[in-house]
């Protein structure tokens, strides 16, 4: 698991990475981003990231605990530690994910992109809403996940 | 400019009324489509004065040859609608026919004389942006009794005259704009200042309408504010020599790196009766410039249908127009042979689809028209006098089937100087103050014809904001903007309701000129992203009649959570899922 974690670790950084790219500068009609012509109806997000843009993170975030599965390595304690560590990866893939969407946009815009230079606007933050901090908005739930993802990875780090 | 807050505007709908005769007539077709590239909802007005007046349109526009729409005695009405708060744009001659006490209470001038402008020694119409030179036409001598002198004639020595544009505003607070010279004609005239009279109709438009709430439909699409395109003009299957190809090949590349795309004026076929010579664009020989052909495609580029041979009779082609010869024009039977003869051969050499045409040397008639409707072509390469999109309707259907495009910025002739490269710059300048299209021709007979391209392209494209179309890209924007401006109509209350026809291209803007900031959209009664403050970009509208609803009050969308609450959300995260992970982990 030692060294399995930080090849996971990058290996969801770079899909996220991918997929934010992907979606910001291709997921485009005549060149305005999917993301900024349509209003969702579930949750405020995109159909297209809860499938199979979700799934396909989490198959990445948990790909340890499901190699040890097929293989039979790991007890139960073990096994546990493995979820809760996907799980961060998980939450740490889709927050980078969203989080590069709008810095794309707000360093890196495409020419035709409307809402080329904005950070995330009021409008665009899911169900949870934003929140204003040092003037500047942040969608509620990277409240959530920034520090579950930060305290799980302290906890494995000092045990 | 300034903006104007809805809470002040009572119910009601934003038009624009035209008062002038509707014989065809250079100055009123300039006008309609100005109006209509604008995306100005308007209507030239039938008589019926009471009509005129209860309409309460936000701006008439009014000729002289429109007068007699006005009944017997127009005075009367200009003066009610005045009233009425309606603000007034008089283009030309004809002030004489108001008398001067309803001149001076609306427009704020006295009428002194109206003659030719030789008689008055009258060279140049100056304003603060732009001089309009002034041609053998007739001008209006006013003197000022209240209103601002926009503008002023100069005879040749630049001494000022008279004022040849006025605003004023009346005291029912509508504004009167006057223009003492036929604003709406003589375009694309004064080789040195092309546009500029354009350029002042729009401003004068824009300043009438300050003080209204205005929605328009925005000339191109996702807001943007020009169109940028090149046309490499008269290529042939003859254009195989080396130095030209390598020229076309580094002008395409430096076109691809900004994303720009050619669009190719095409002859299919080259000809020189004189030495028997006919050359096809599938024959062996026309291989490199078919390759090139291939290259400006892929790099998103477009090809026109220049003709068939670009030539008539014993000429060798490029020489003269073909459909009209000695002044007598080709039957349609010929044309039509000879425009779907050509589109077959281009279509099958380069594999892709011909949707534009452009006539040799612009000469087309009825017949061309519809031999070309017929071909299936859908964008018609013109000139115009226009910098704006022109339509050319079914005689059926009275809808779009062509949308013509016009050049605009000219073309560079053999052994171009720097100065050319300057002058266009400033033609740009200008076209763009009033999201004129830009079109630019080279043949790339020279070095000095790349060099000059380029630099006018990146100039046009450092303006930012520019949309980089083909041509078929352009015409077909152009023809769906043109249905979906059909049933164009605005009206207004506390909410801006817009209503459109249909539109397959995405992006179609609204623009909107309001003190308070766009909150809410709705399409078609579903919910719709609010891109700006004021203007509003649309999906696809599929439906024959589509209203857009625009709102300005606050949403009661849950407003962004304090610090406070985010800090605190981030230190409970924090403390239950490090406890949790402590456990998990076996942390003591």
């Amino acid at each position: 698991m030692r060294k399995e974690f930080p090849k996971n670790l990058v290996l969801c950084s770079t899909l996220a990475f991918f997929l934010s790219y992907f979606e910001y500068y291709y997921v485009a009609l005549d060149g305005v981003p999917y993301r900024e012509m349509y209003h969702f109806t579930v949750l405020n997000i995109p159909p297209y990231v809860l499938f199979p843009l979700a799934p396909a993170l989490a198959i990445v975030a948990f790909s340890p605990l499901i190699d040890d599965l097929l293989l039979h390595r790991a007890d139960w304690s073990q096994r546990n530690r493995m979820i809760v560590l996907g799980c961060a990866n998980l939450l740490f893939a889709v927050t980078l994910y969203d989080g590069l969407y709008y810095a794309f946009r707000s360093m890196f815009p495409l020419p035709t992109d409307p809402l080329a230079g904005f950070w995330i606007r009021r409008g665009e933050a899911s169900a949870l809403g934003a929140v204003n901090l040092l003037g500047v908005l942040w969608p509620t739930w990277y409240f959530v996940t920034i520090p579950v993802v930060i305290s799980v990875y302290v906890a494995y780090y000092i045990s | 400019m300034r903006t104007y807050g809805l809470q002040e505007a009572k119910i009601g709908s934003f038009r624009i009324g035209v008062v002038a005769d509707e014989e065809p007539r250079e100055g009123l077709t300039h006008v309609r489509e100005l109006l209509e590239h604008l995306g100005y909802p308007y209507d030239i007005l039938q008589g019926g004065n009471q009509d005129i007046v209860q309409s309460r349109y936000a701006l008439l526009v009014i000729f002289e040859s429109g007068l007699h729409k006005l009944g017997e005695n127009p005075s009367s009405i200009i003066f009610a609608c005045a009233k009425k708060r309606t603000n007034l744009l008089w283009v030309g001659p004809g002030l004489g026919r108001i008398s001067q006490e309803i001149l001076a209470k609306v427009f704020g001038l006295r009428f002194v004389s109206e003659a030719s402008a030789d008689s008055y020694r009258v060279a140049y119409a100056s304003s603060s942006s732009t001089d309009a030179k002034i041609f053998d036409e007739v001008v209006v001598d006013v003197e000022l009794s209240g209103a601002r002198a926009e503008g002023f004639f100069l005879d040749t020595a630049s001494k000022r005259l008279f004022p040849s544009e006025t605003s004023f505003r009346h005291d029912a607070e509508g504004t009167a704009y006057f223009f003492a010279y036929d604003v709406s004609g003589w375009w694309n005239v004064d080789l040195d200042s092309p546009w500029s009279r354009p350029a002042r109709l729009v401003w004068a438009i824009g300043l009438t309408l300050s003080d209204v709430p205005t929605v328009t439909l925005r000339p191109y699409p996702r807001n943007l504010a020009s169109a940028f395109i090149c046309r490499i003009e008269d290529v042939d299957p003859l254009h195989t020599g080396s130095e030209w190809l390598s020229r076309a090949h580094r002008y395409l590349q430096e076109h691809i790196a900004r994303n720009v795309p050619l669009s190719v004026a095409l002859i299919p076929v080259h000809v020189d009766p004189g030495c028997g010579l006919e050359i096809p664009l599938e024959s062996d020989s026309a291989e490199p410039v078919r390759e090139w052909l291939r290259t400006v495609i892929e790099g998103r580029g477009a090809i026109i249908q220049h003709g068939y041979t670009h030539q008539h009779g014993t000429q060798r082609t490029g020489v003269g127009a073909e459909f009209i010869a000695n002044g007598t024009w080709t039957s349609y039977d010929d044309q039509t042979r000879r425009i779907s003869t050509g589109k077959v051969k281009i279509e099958h050499a380069l594999n892709t689809k011909v949707l534009a045409f452009e006539a040799p040397h612009y000469k087309l008639n009825e017949d061309t028209l519809r031999a070309v409707e017929k071909s299936g072509f859908r964008c018609l390469l013109d000139d115009s006098n226009s910098p704006f999109y022109g339509f050319r309707l079914s005689d059926a259907e009275a809808q779009a089937f062509l949308a013509a495009i016009p050049e605009t910025l000219g073309y560079i002739p053999l052994g171009s100087s720097a100065s050319l490269g300057n002058k266009l710059k400033k033609t740009v300048d200008q076209l763009f103050t009033f999201h004129g299209i830009l079109l630019l021709y080279n043949h790339l007979y020279d070095d000095a014809a790349f060099t000059i391209g380029l630099r006018t392209m990146e100039y046009a494209l450092g303006k930012g904001n520019v949309w980089t179309p083909n041509i078929n890209q352009m015409g077909r924007f152009a023809l769906e903007r043109a249905t979906a401006y059909k049933g164009f109509s605005v009206t207004y209350g506390s909410e801006i309701a817009v209503t459109m026809g249909s539109c397959s291209e995405r992006g179609l803007t609204l623009s909107v000129n309001s003190q308070e900031k766009i909150s809410r959209v709705q399409v078609n009664g579903k919910e719709w992203s609010v891109f700006s403050a004021n203007y509003v970009i649309l999906p696809e509208l599929s439906r024959p009649s589509n209203t857009v609803l625009i709102c300005f009050k606050e949403q009661p969308s849950p407003l962004p959570l304090s610090e406070l609450w985010g800090l605190g959300l981030l230190a409970v995260a924090s403390c239950t899922a490090f406890r949790f992970a402590k456990r998990t982990f076996g942390v003591g």
